[in-house]
């Protein structure tokens, strides 16, 4: 017989100091955690660290986290709010390197290649993303590439949930517009 | 055209993601800053005393900490340029690196695995103080031996802090600090000059109290580790040499 063992259990026995525990928690949340610091970030090593400390700073603060709630949506707004610091920091960077311009023209992932998809159809879609403004970027990478609730999506783009609706309605036209342009 | 919001599930599944890395280790091996022992204490705020007793004109790289750390993309580490060694500063020993011991013995007193450089293989002897170790190797062609350390090159590695300063360099007048990339990540190389270390300790409580000269030196940060590499081998040998420090 499986036992699932749930987040809830896995908080409780973390707060007790259950390092194991922590560490399972860890390891099931790190792939989500790491690709929406790389929708904000665009950077494979910039998102790793966003990942790595958002764990790191939601363990000090387990004694805040509210018993019941789901955890999920709580670790991504830690882990958007890293990763909105380092995509700044690695603005001032370039910045400070003489090279303002590639800073703007920096286009975040996690858009797949489009060389290696094989239909005309996707590439299209994909090319017409990426031409969008970076906020419908991230809530389309979010809400589809990356199949966040529109909880999780308000956690990580730290707004409501009627914002993201809204936000993902007008970048959904955009996109329309993009891709009925490129067939034009 | 088929409905968008389908194109975008059906696009999902061909989503080409970065390989996930393995943070568990890392975020488990971070500790919450524990209070300094009091006479340790003292000696931590001797020594950032000291520090603040540096001439403001004398720095050369913006003065507030935080865009320090992002001039050079580097969490743990600060690098200030101060106009001469301050007081107590010395020559860097092997014995400055702890004991000798085996590597297995060195990672269990640090509480890490040790990265190893591919390309130069096992060190000829590992030192160990604290939660740091040394992997020193002999001199050879391309890494002549280190000023005052029968070595020719030192790779020193250390936890990652969050919250505090982990490895402070001071450079004085003439050394040259550069901004590398070492496997998609900022590092820093110090060379062309003097400059000195010291310690801080996540929970601040090992300090130098002497900050310590060392040779030419990169400096960048993988998988929760300070890696300070020091040699006087080129520049070109020591990145192609830190970029085979993978876990």
């Amino acid at each position: 017989m499986t036992v699932e063992v749930t987040d809830a259990d896995l908080i409780a026995r973390a707060r007790a100091g259950d390092d194991r525990a922590y560490g399972m928690l860890v390891a099931r949340h790190q792939t989500v955690a790491f690709r929406t610091a790389y929708v904000i970030t665009g950077q494979a090593a910039d998102a790793e660290d966003a990942a790595q400390e958002a764990f790191i700073k939601a363990r000090a603060a387990m004694g805040r986290f509210r018993e019941g709630a789901p955890f999920r949506p709580w670790l991504l707004t830690i882990v958007a709010n890293e990763a909105r610091n380092r995509r700044r920091a690695a603005g001032r960077r370039l910045a400070l390197a003489g090279r303002a311009a590639a800073a703007e023209t920096r286009a975040p992932g996690p858009l797949p290649e489009a060389e290696a998809l094989a239909s005309d159809d996707r590439r299209d879609l994909v090319a017409a993303i990426a031409r969008l403004a970076p906020d419908h970027r991230e809530v389309i990478a979010l809400r589809f590439l990356l199949d966040l609730s529109e909880a999780e999506c308000a956690a990580a783009l730290h707004c409501r949930p009627g914002t993201v609706k809204s936000r993902l309605s007008r970048a959904l036209a955009k996109l329309r517009v993009e891709l009925e342009g490129a067939h034009a | 055209m088929p409905d968008l919001e389908a194109r975008l599930h059906a696009l999902a599944a061909d989503a080409v993601w970065p390989p996930t890395p393995d943070l568990q280790a890392a975020v488990l091996a971070h500790r919450a800053p524990a209070p300094a022992p009091r006479r340790m204490r003292r000696v931590l705020v001797a020594a950032l005393a000291a520090l603040l007793l540096i001439p403001a004109g004398a720095v050369a790289f913006p003065s507030a900490r935080d865009d320090v750390l992002e001039w050079l993309g580097l969490r743990h580490v600060t690098v200030k340029r101060v106009p001469a060694p301050p007081p107590g500063t010395r020559q860097e020993l092997e014995d400055d690196l702890g004991d000798v011991m085996s590597l297995a013995a060195a990672e269990k007193q640090a509480g890490f695995k040790a990265l190893l450089p591919r390309a130069l293989g096992p060190p000829d002897r590992v030192r160990t103080v604290a939660q740091r170790i040394s992997l020193i190797y002999a001199p050879r062609p391309g890494l002549p031996k280190l000023k005052a350390v029968g070595a020719g090159l030192i790779l020193t590695e250390t936890r990652g802090g969050i919250e505090t300063a982990y490895l402070q360099k001071l450079v004085f007048g003439g050394t040259d600090v550069k901004r590398v990339e070492i496997g998609g990540r900022p590092g820093a190389f110090i060379s062309g000059g003097q400059h000195a270390y010291l310690y801080v300790a996540p929970g601040g409580d090992v300090v130098e109290d002497h900050p310590l000269l060392a040779g030419p030196t990169l400096i960048w940060e993988r998988s929760g580790r300070v890696l300070r590499l020091e040699s006087n081998g080129e520049r070109r040998k020591l990145l192609q040499i830190a970029r085979s420090t993978v876990p």
